[in-house]
């Protein structure tokens, strides 16, 4: 009897320590890896953006949504000064005040994939990996016009692209 | 052929990564230092309510000073040479005294009480740089030899705050002239300089430009006062609602706050409209102002601003 009570605890301590995979919102926005401007042709910016997660496809589509974030709420200031530097969508505090519209937007399935696609995904580069998080940087094309033109839209911007 | 394509190629790369890697940068105006100006002469004495008060004079310092304007030129060329946009100083006091008398006092038409500007903010805001460089220098002599020791401080046009600084006494020479002694002085500090400058301007960038609000009330007799009530709401906490919900990441301090006066500082307000524009103190105060003139609140207004940095927003009358 003891035994088995014994075994119960100690079974339910590694249980409780147990927990599925959490997923992983996984861009924590570090100083450093400031998403930089690689190109823009009018209707394309071409940067450089950096992303983490738990496998190489998870940190790269943070990576393609990190481009469209900082294209959407900070403008891209760092590279070439072709890029758009001033946020798309300047209103103060937006991803905050329309947090039901942005979360949709950048759910894993959601309409972020129209708009940010990756060059070359064999060229993206790991640049650490600590415990279970990589962190890799890859180039990602930003279909600017079409964005502006959906979150026109939706009624979060004027600027015109 | 193929090798020379590939040079070209991986030379050519070089050079865009270099300049990619260039972040924006505020724009600069070199001024001397008050203490300079004064401990030179360039002042003028005004009687501010029975205290003689000293005033900067940048002009006559410019116009008699040949030093001067070298030593502003020489430290202006040094910062274009890391690609610092510059406003000129000269430029910029020659628009000043272009402007009307309505910039040197401004007064409320109803009670006439006024907002005074120094020299430097009136300079400021007419300028609109971001960062003022601040230069003050002495040259010391040891016989033949003569060195120089400066300061230089980096100031925030907005808010007055010191963002950067350095100081030290260059190498001594027997033939240099000031300016380049000087030059040579800075040279050895200036990275640490700018990298101090850049900090400081990515924080902007980041967190919104930092000013200061103060909400006043016209002693006119009409009742009004920041405990005014509107809908179960005193007017203090209607208009400390609208601070949260306009700043930058929700930050500011409401430092005082009275009957008739608040005082709100470290303002983040964001550098664009939402039409994409830029936006300045005066602008950003504009949006409370029309927030308390429409329903529920009905509330006359008029902005009257000091330097860059700061508004005075007074209820009650215009």
């Amino acid at each position: 009897m003891k035994l088995y009570l014994t075994l119960a605890v100690v079974l339910s301590i590694s249980l409780g320590g147990c927990h599925s995979a959490q997923k992983i919102e996984s861009n924590y926005g570090s100083k450093s890896f400031e998403t930089m401007c690689v190109s823009c042709n009018g209707t394309q910016q071409t940067v450089r953006a950096w992303g983490k997660g738990r496998n190489k496809d998870q940190a790269l589509d943070q990576c393609r949504k990190q481009a469209l974030r900082d294209i959407i709420f900070k403008g891209i200031t760092l590279g070439e000064q072709s890029c758009n530097r001033r946020p798309l969508v300047a209103e103060v505090n937006a991803e905050e005040r329309h947090r039901a519209f942005f979360s949709e937007f950048f759910a894993d399935k959601g309409r972020w994939k129209k708009y940010a696609v990756l060059i070359n995904k064999d060229g993206a580069k790991p640049v650490s990996k600590n415990y279970e998080i990589e962190t890799w940087e890859s180039t990602v094309a930003v279909d600017i016009a079409a964005l502006a033109k959906y979150l026109q839209e939706q009624g979060l911007t004027t600027i015109n692209y | 052929m193929n090798i020379l394509r590939t040079a070209c190629f991986v030379a050519l790369s070089a050079i865009a990564l270099f300049g990619a890697a260039q972040a924006k940068k505020p724009t600069l105006m070199v001024v001397p230092a008050e203490t300079w100006c004064i401990q030179n002469g360039y002042y003028t004495e005004e009687n501010n309510q029975g205290r003689l008060q000293k005033l900067v004079d940048y002009e006559r310092a410019l116009q008699e000073n040949s030093t001067l304007l070298n030593v502003i030129t020489k430290i202006g060329e040094l910062m274009a040479e890391q690609g610092f946009p510059l406003k000129d100083m000269a430029s910029e006091l020659r628009n000043v005294n272009r402007a009307s008398v309505e910039d040197d006092m401004t007064q409320s038409a109803t009670s006439g009480s006024a907002l005074a500007e120094t020299p430097l903010e009136r300079l400021s805001r007419r300028a609109k740089a971001d960062i003022l460089l601040e230069v003050a220098w002495k040259t010391q002599a040891m016989g033949p030899k003569k060195s120089v020791t400066y300061t230089l401080r980096g100031i925030d046009s907005y808010t007055n705050k010191q963002v950067a600084a350095a100081q030290g006494t260059g190498p001594q020479s027997m033939s240099a002239s000031e300016e380049l002694l000087l030059e040579e002085a800075v040279v050895g500090k200036m990275d640490n300089f700018i990298a101090q400058l850049q900090s400081h301007f990515d924080d902007m960038l980041e967190n919104g430009r930092e000013i200061i609000v103060r909400v006043q009330v016209f002693d006119n007799g009409s009742g009004l006062s920041m405990e005014s009530e509107y809908g179960g709401e005193e007017l203090t906490d209607v208009i400390d609602k609208w601070m949260n919900d306009n700043t930058v990441n929700h930050r500011y301090s409401l430092s005082d706050a009275g009957e008739n006066s608040l005082m709100f500082e470290q303002v983040r307000i964001p550098l664009y409209k939402p039409n994409g524009s830029s936006m300045d103190t005066r602008q950003f105060v504009t949006q409370l102002r029309r927030f308390l003139a429409a329903q529920p609140y009905g509330i006359t207004s008029k902005i009257v601003t000091k330097g860059l940095g700061q508004a005075n927003l007074i209820l009650g009358e215009k």
